[in-house]
C-alpha cells in the first residue's frame, strides 16, 4: 500500500510542475503588454521601456524560466506587478475564502444528490421524477442557476444578501448554486451503485441470513456506495479550491476565482500563475486524500494490480 | 472430418514430416513481479500426439498456454515449435500463429457477440491472408465437420448454447489446418452430457488431420481418456510426467497420487471421503486430537511445517496481483510461488514429506519407459 | 393437492416432520417455468442430492425453496421447513425466521461475501442479530464457528476480507455462515463447482463430518454424479425443470430406469474406464432451453427409447418401487403403478371428488414410500 502511494504522490509532482511550465509559456502566447497594463497613462516608451526591465521582461524567455521556476523552488510566487505585495500574501486569504465555498458546496451536493440517488433506488415511482429533475439540472449552467437562485431569494424575497461579502448569510446561495449544478452526478453514481449492490449475491446472503431491510444498507451496502462517491468528492473539492470562477463572480465571492479573473485582465502574470499553481496543487492533495480514504473504505483497493 | 487444407507452402509440409517434437518447451520459466509462474518446466508434444497438461489452479497450466500461444514471451528457457525456436519478429510470429489454433474455456467471452458465425469462422483466414473465393464454401465445410451443418453462416453466436459456441470455436481454430490445436479447459464449462461431443470432435480431429494437441484440464480423468502422455503441474513445476496409461495407473510423484485420490467415489458403496474413518488429516481442527502428519524422522524437521497442512489452493487472481493469500484451513499466509526456493513445492502438503525435501529440490529423474518424475521418495508401483 | 412422494431411504428418518417438504412447486420467470410441479422431502440428518445441468431449474428450486427468488419470479406451491411454511408467515417474521430455519450457501463464495467487512464480522453479526449478543460475544462466537469448519487459526481469519482467502476458506467460511444459527435445513447449491478437484474433496469430507455431528437435512444441488456418490442418501435427478428420477442413492447409481439418468452414469463410467483415445460415449443433442410449451417428454428428443407416446405425453413420476420388494429385478417392472389412484386426472377428480388437478395418493402408499423410488418415462428398464 505504502507503495502505491509514494508513486500517486510521485506523479502528482509531476503533473504539478507540468501544469507550471504549461500556464508559464500560455503566458507568453497571450497578447498583451504588462508594462503597459501597469501604467497604462504612460506616454513614453521609455518608461516602459524601465517598467519592463524593472520586472526583468527584457531578458530572454530561457533566464526569465529559470529565474520563474528557481524562485518557485524556494516557495516564493513572486511579488504581483500591479499590487506590489507578495503574491502568497495575496492568495492565501482567498484560498480560505473559496475553501469554504467549496466545502460547503461540496457538503450541498453530496447531500442533494445522494438524496436523490438513494429516493430513486428505493423508490420506483420516483425514479422517473428524479431522472427529470437530473437532467434539468445538468443542463442548467452554473451561472443562470447562480442568478436565478439569487433573483429569487435576494432581489424578491429579500432573504439573502445580495452584495459581496464572504460570511455565513453569504455563503448559502453560492453553495446551494454549486449544490444544484453538481447533485446530478452523486445521484447517478450513487442510484448506480446502490442497484449494483442491492441486486448482488452478497445482499441476497444477507437477506438469507435475516438480516433487517435498513442493516443490510447501512452496513452492507453503503460502504460500497461510499468507495466510488469518496473519488468523486475528491476531484469535486480539488476543482473547487481552484477556482470556482462563475459562482465567485456572479455572487461577488472574493475567492481565488475571482482573484484570477481581475488578475489576467490585468496581465498580473506572477499572480496568474500562483492561482494555477495553487489550484493544481489543490487537484493533486484532494485526489490523493480521496485515495487514501478509498483505500480505508475498500480494502481491495489497497493494493494495485500488477 | 477433412477440409480442403488453404495454399500451404511446401516447406511448412516439409516440416510436418519431420521427427523434431513440434511443440517443445525446455526449462521454461515465467516470472510475473517476482514470483515464479512457472519454474523451469520441459515438456514436448510429438506429432500427432496428444500431451495432456493436469494441474489444478495455480498451477501454471493458464501460463503455458499463453506461452505457447506466442502472447508472452518466457523469461528464461526456449520455447521451439518444430524445433525452432519462437519467433520474436511479429511478423514471423504471425506466421506462427497460423500453425497454431486454440480453443478456449469460456464458450461465452470467446466470440464475438457482434460478428456473425461467417465472419467469426473465417476470421483467421482473413488475419493470414489467406481469403480466397472459396472462403464461404470453406466454413461450410468446416461447420458440417463440427456438427453444425445446418446453422446459418449469418447467425450470432446468441443462437448457441454453450456445446454450440465451442464447436464454433474449433471450426475457427482449425480453418487454417494448423499443426497444433491447443485445448485450454475447453469442455470445464460445458454442461456433463455435452462435454464428451466436444472431446469426441477434438479426438476425432486430431485423428483424420494429423493434428496435435495441447490438452489442459484439472480433469484427470477426462485426461487420461485424451492425451497419449501427460504432464501433472503443481505450482509451476513440473511433478511428473510420462505415458498417460503408466501415470494414472502407477503414479510416482504423491501429488498426482493424491489428484487422484481426490476424485470423487463412482458409487456411493465405495465412498472415499465423507466416512470418518478416511477422513484425511489435511483439516486439523484442534478439537479432533493430534492431526499432525506422520513425518519420518531420520532428520529433525521444524515443528511449524509439521503441521502445515490443508489445501494450499490459491485464488487464481492472486498469483497476478501478488497478494498474499491465507492458505486452505491453515490459515497462514503463503505467497504464491516462490523465486525458486530450494525445496520441494509440494511439501506443505504432502503426506511423505521428510526432511530433505524441506532442504533441497528434487531433480527431476528420468526412467527407463520414458517416464519422468521430480520427487525423492516417488512412491513404488 | 399431489402427495409428496418421500425420498426415503433404507432406513427412514425419525417420525414427525421432515426437515423439507416440497409440494408441487412452481417457478416461472415471465411465464415460462423454470421449476414445474416438483415434490420431494428430506428427513432429518438426511443428504438428498439434486443433481441436474443447465436449465435443470436446480438453482431456481434451492432459491424457491428459500425464499430468495427476486419479486419478479412467480412461486406457487407448498414448502414447508421442519413444519413452518416461510411464505404463510407476514414477510418481516419470514425474514427473521428464516436464518434460522434454513441456511443457504451459495456457489460462488466470493460473490456471496461482502468485499469491504471481514468476515469474522460477517459470520457475528447474526449472532447479533438472532441473538441479541454484542459485539465482543458475537465475534467469539464467530471464531468458534470458524474453528468448526476446521479453520486453523480461527482468530486470524476473523479479521480476512474475502479476497484474501483462498477458494476453499470462503467456502468454508460460507458453510460455517450457514450453519450459525443450526438450521434444521441446509440449502447447498453446487459449493463445490468452482473449487479444485483436492480443495473439493477436503469440502466434501468436511461436510460429511459436519452432517453426522448437527444432523441437519441437507439439499445439495449437483452437477457431478461423484458429488452426489459421496455424499447423497437419497438422490432427484431433474431435467428441463422437472424430476425425472429420484431414489435411494444405491438404487439408483445400481439400476437406474431413466434414459437420462442411464446417460449421466455411463459417461461417467466411460470417462473412468474407457480406452484411452476411444471416443467417449456421448448423449446426443443438448440440455433444452426454458421454454413455455413442451409437448411430451423433454428428454425424447435426445432419448434412444423414444417413441410416439414420448412426444405426445409428459410422463408422469411413478413408483417402480414394489417388484423391488418382492426380491425380482426391476426389470420386469411393468410401467408403473402411478402415485394417483387412478390412470388419468380426469378420473381421479371424479373419483376423490375434487377440483380437476386433484389427486389422491394409491392404496399402498406406505409400500411406495418406504421404496420411494420414482422414474418418470414412458419406457423405464434397467439396462444390462
Amino acid at each position: 500500500m505504502a507503495r502505491t502511494l509514494i508513486r500517486r504522490i510521485a506523479f502528482g509532482v509531476i503533473a504539478i510542475l507540468g501544469v507550471a511550465v504549461l500556464a508559464f509559456l500560455l503566458e507568453f502566447v497571450v497578447p498583451g503588454d504588462p508594462a503597459r497594463a501597469i501604467a497604462p497613462r504612460a506616454q513614453s516608451a521609455a518608461v516602459l521601456e524601465n517598467i519592463r526591465i524593472q520586472l526583468h521582461l527584457n531578458r530572454p524567455l530561457i533566464v526569465q524560466f529559470a529565474d520563474y521556476f528557481g524562485e518557485l523552488f524556494r516557495g516564493n510566487l513572486g511579488t504581483s506587478y500591479v499590487q506590489r505585495q507578495s503574491v502568497t500574501s495575496l492568495i492565501m486569504p482567498r484560498l480560505a475564502t473559496t475553501g469554504w465555498l467549496a466545502l460547503a458546496g461540496v457538503v450541498a451536493e453530496v447531500i442533494i444528490g445522494g438524496a436523490l440517488g438513494v429516493l430513486s433506488t428505493l423508490y420506483a415511482r420516483v425514479r422517473a421524477v428524479v431522472a427529470a429533475v437530473n437532467l434539468t439540472l445538468l443542463s442548467l449552467p452554473q451561472f443562470v442557476v447562480g442568478l436565478v437562485l439569487l433573483l429569487i431569494f435576494g432581489f424578491r424575497l429579500h432573504l439573502a444578501p445580495v452584495t459581496g461579502g464572504a460570511g455565513p448569510a453569504e455563503i448559502v446561495l453560492p453553495a446551494l448554486t454549486l449544490g444544484l449544478v453538481g447533485a446530478p452526478w452523486y445521484a447517478q453514481i450513487v442510484a448506480d451503485q446502490m442497484a449494483d449492490s442491492l441486486a448482488s449475491p452478497y445482499v441476497r446472503t444477507a437477506v438469507a441470513k435475516g438480516l433487517p431491510d435498513r442493516y443490510i444498507l447501512w452496513r452492507h451496502v453503503l460502504r460500497n456506495v461510499l468507495s466510488p462517491a469518496i473519488t468523486m468528492i475528491g476531484m469535486d473539492l480539488g476543482a473547487y479550491l481552484s477556482g470556482v470562477v462563475t459562482v465567485e463572480v456572479v455572487f461577488g465571492w472574493p475567492g481565488i476565482g475571482l482573484l484570477a479573473v481581475d488578475s489576467l485582465q490585468n496581465l498580473d502574470r506572477p499572480v496568474v500563475m500562483g492561482t494555477v499553481i495553487v489550484g493544481a496543487v489543490a487537484v493533486v492533495a484532494f485526489n490523493l486524500i480521496a485515495d487514501v480514504l478509498r483505500m480505508y473504505v475498500d480494502p481491495r483497493t489497497r493494493e494495485e494490480p500488477a | 472430418m477433412t477440409a480442403p487444407a488453404p495454399n500451404i507452402e511446401p516447406e511448412v509440409q516439409a516440416g510436418r514430416r519431420a521427427a523434431t517434437p513440434v511443440l517443445g518447451f525446455e526449462s521454461v520459466s515465467k516470472y510475473y513481479r517476482g514470483l515464479a509462474a512457472l519454474d523451469q518446466v520441459s515438456l514436448s508434444l510429438d506429432r500427432g500426439r496428444a500431451l495432456g497438461l493436469v494441474g489444478e489452479s495455480g498451477s501454471g497450466k493458464s501460463t503455458c498456454v499463453r506461452l505457447a500461444l506466442g502472447l508472452e514471451r518466457p523469461t528464461s528457457g526456449r520455447l521451439t515449435f518444430r524445433g525452432a525456436d519462437y519467433p520474436r519478429s511479429r511478423r514471423r510470429l504471425g506466421t506462427l500463429r497460423r500453425e497454431v489454433g486454440f480453443v478456449l474455456q469460456d464458450p461465452y467471452d470467446s466470440l464475438d457477440p457482434r460478428m456473425r458465425l461467417r465472419e467469426i469462422v473465417s476470421e483467421p483466414l482473413r488475419a493470414h491472408r489467406l481469403r480466397g473465393r472459396d472462403t464461404d464454401q470453406l466454413v461450410a465445410e468446416m461447420l458440417r465437420a463440427v456438427g453444425l451443418g445446418d446453422a446459418p453462416l449469418d447467425s450470432y453466436p446468441a443462437r448457441y448454447s454453450g456445446g454450440g459456441r465451442q464447436r464454433i470455436a474449433i471450426a475457427r481454430a482449425l480453418i487454417t489446418d494448423p499443426a497444433v490445436l491447443i485445448c485450454d479447459e475447453p469442455t470445464s464449462s460445458l454442461d456433463v452430457s455435452v462435454q464428451a461431443q466436444i472431446v469426441n470432435l477434438l479426438l476425432d480431429a486430431k485423428r483424420t488431420r494429423d493434428l496435435s494437441l495441447l490438452f489442459v484440464s484439472h480433469d484427470l480423468d477426462l485426461i487420461g481418456r485424451v492425451a497419449d502422455t501427460l504432464v501433472v503441474m503443481y505450482r509451476g513445476r513440473v511433478m511428473e510426467s510420462g505415458p498417460a496409461e503408466l501415470i494414472r495407473s502407477k503414479p510416482r510423484h504423491p501429488y498426482t497420487k493424491s489428484l487422484h485420490d481426490a476424485v470423487p467415489a463412482d458409487h456411493p458403496a465405495r465412498r472415499k471421503m465423507s466416512t470418518p474413518a478416511n477422513l484425511p488429516a489435511a483439516t486439523s481442527h484442534p478439537a479432533a486430537g493430534s492431526t499432525a502428519r506422520p513425518v519420518v524422522a531420520d532428520s529433525p524437521v521444524p515443528a511449524e511445517s509439521a503441521v502445515l497442512a490443508g489445501s494450499a489452493v490459491l485464488a487464481g487472481s492472486a498469483v497476478l496481483a501478488g497478494s498474499a493469500v491465507l492458505a486452505g484451513s491453515t490459515g497462514l499466509a503463503e505467497p504464491t510461488g516462490q523465486s525458486g526456493p530450494d525445496c520441494c513445492v509440494f511439501v506443505s502438503r504432502c503426506p511423505a514429506a521428510r526432511a530433505r525435501c524441506y532442504a533441497e529440490r528434487p531433480p527431476t529423474v528420468t526412467e527407463a519407459d520414458g517416464r519422468s518424475h521430480a520427487c525423492f521418495f516417488p512412491l513404488a508401483g | 393437492m399431489t402427495a409428496a412422494p418421500a425420498m426415503a431411504t433404507s432406513a427412514p428418518g425419525p417420525g414427525g416432520q421432515a426437515a423439507l417438504e416440497v409440494d408441487s412447486l412452481r417457478v416461472c420467470y415471465a411465464g415460462l417455468p423454470a421449476v414445474d410441479d416438483v415434490s420431494l422431502r428430506v428427513e432429518p440428518g438426511q443428504v438428498a442430492a439434486l443433481i441436474g445441468e443447465t436449465s435443470s431449474g436446480k438453482s431456481s428450486l434451492a432459491l424457491g425453496v428459500a425464499r430468495l427468488l427476486p419479486s419478479s419470479a412467480v412461486v406457487t406451491g407448498r414448502v414447508e421447513i421442519a413444519g413452518t411454511d416461510l411464505a404463510g408467515l407476514p414477510a418481516r417474521e419470514a425474514r427473521r425466521r428464516r436464518a434460522s430455519l434454513v441456511g443457504y450457501i451459495a456457489q460462488d463464495a466470493m460473490a456471496a461475501l461482502n468485499p469491504v467487512i471481514p468476515v469474522g464480522r460477517q459470520i457475528a453479526e447474526l449472532f447479533g442479530v438472532h441473538r441479541g449478543m454484542h459485539r465482543a460475544e458475537a465475534s467469539a462466537q464467530a471464531v468458534r464457528e470458524l474453528a468448526r469448519v476446521r479453520i486453523d487459526r480461527p482468530e486470524r481469519v476473523v479479521r480476512a476480507y474475502p479476497h484474501q482467502l483462498s477458494g476453499g476458506m470462503r467456502q468454508r467460511v460460507m458453510i460455517a455462515m450457514a450453519m450459525a444459527l443450526s438450521p434444521p435445513l441446509l440449502i447447498a447449491d453446487e459449493p463445490t463447482t468452482a473449487l479444485d478437484v483436492s480443495t473439493q474433496a477436503e469440502i466434501l469430507g468436511l461436510v460429511g463430518q459436519l452432517q453426522a455431528e448437527t444432523g441437519s437435512g441437507i439439499l445439495w444441488i449437483t452437477h457431478d454424479m461423484g458429488v452426489v456418490a459421496e455424499l447423497a442418501d437419497v438422490v432427484a435427478v431433474m431435467y428441463a425443470g422437472r424430476i425425472v428420477e429420484q431414489g435411494p442413492a444405491g438404487d439408483l447409481f445400481d439400476h437406474p430406469l431413466h434414459p437420462y439418468t442411464q446417460g449421466l452414469l455411463r459417461t461417467r463410467r466411460d470417462l473412468r474406464t474407457g480406452r484411452p483415445g476411444a471416443p467417449l460415449y456421448q448423449i446426443e443433442g443438448s440440455p433444452p432451453a426454458l421454454s413455455a410449451q413442451r409437448r411430451g417428454c423433454a428428454f425424447a428428443p435426445r432419448c434412444a427409447r423414444r417413441t410416439e407416446i414420448c412426444r405426445e405425453q409428459v410422463p408422469e413420476l411413478m413408483t417402480q418401487g414394489h417388484n423391488l420388494q418382492a426380491g425380482n429385478g426391476p426389470s420386469d417392472a411393468s410401467p408403473s403403478r402411478p402415485l394417483a389412484a387412478a390412470a388419468s386426472p380426469a378420473g381421479s377428480a371424479s373419483a376423490a371428488g375434487q377440483a380437476p388437478d386433484a389427486r389422491q395418493p394409491g392404496p399402498a402408499r406406505a409400500d411406495l414410500l418406504a421404496t420411494g423410488w420414482l422414474a418418470a418415462c414412458h419406457h423405464p428398464e434397467v439396462l444390462s
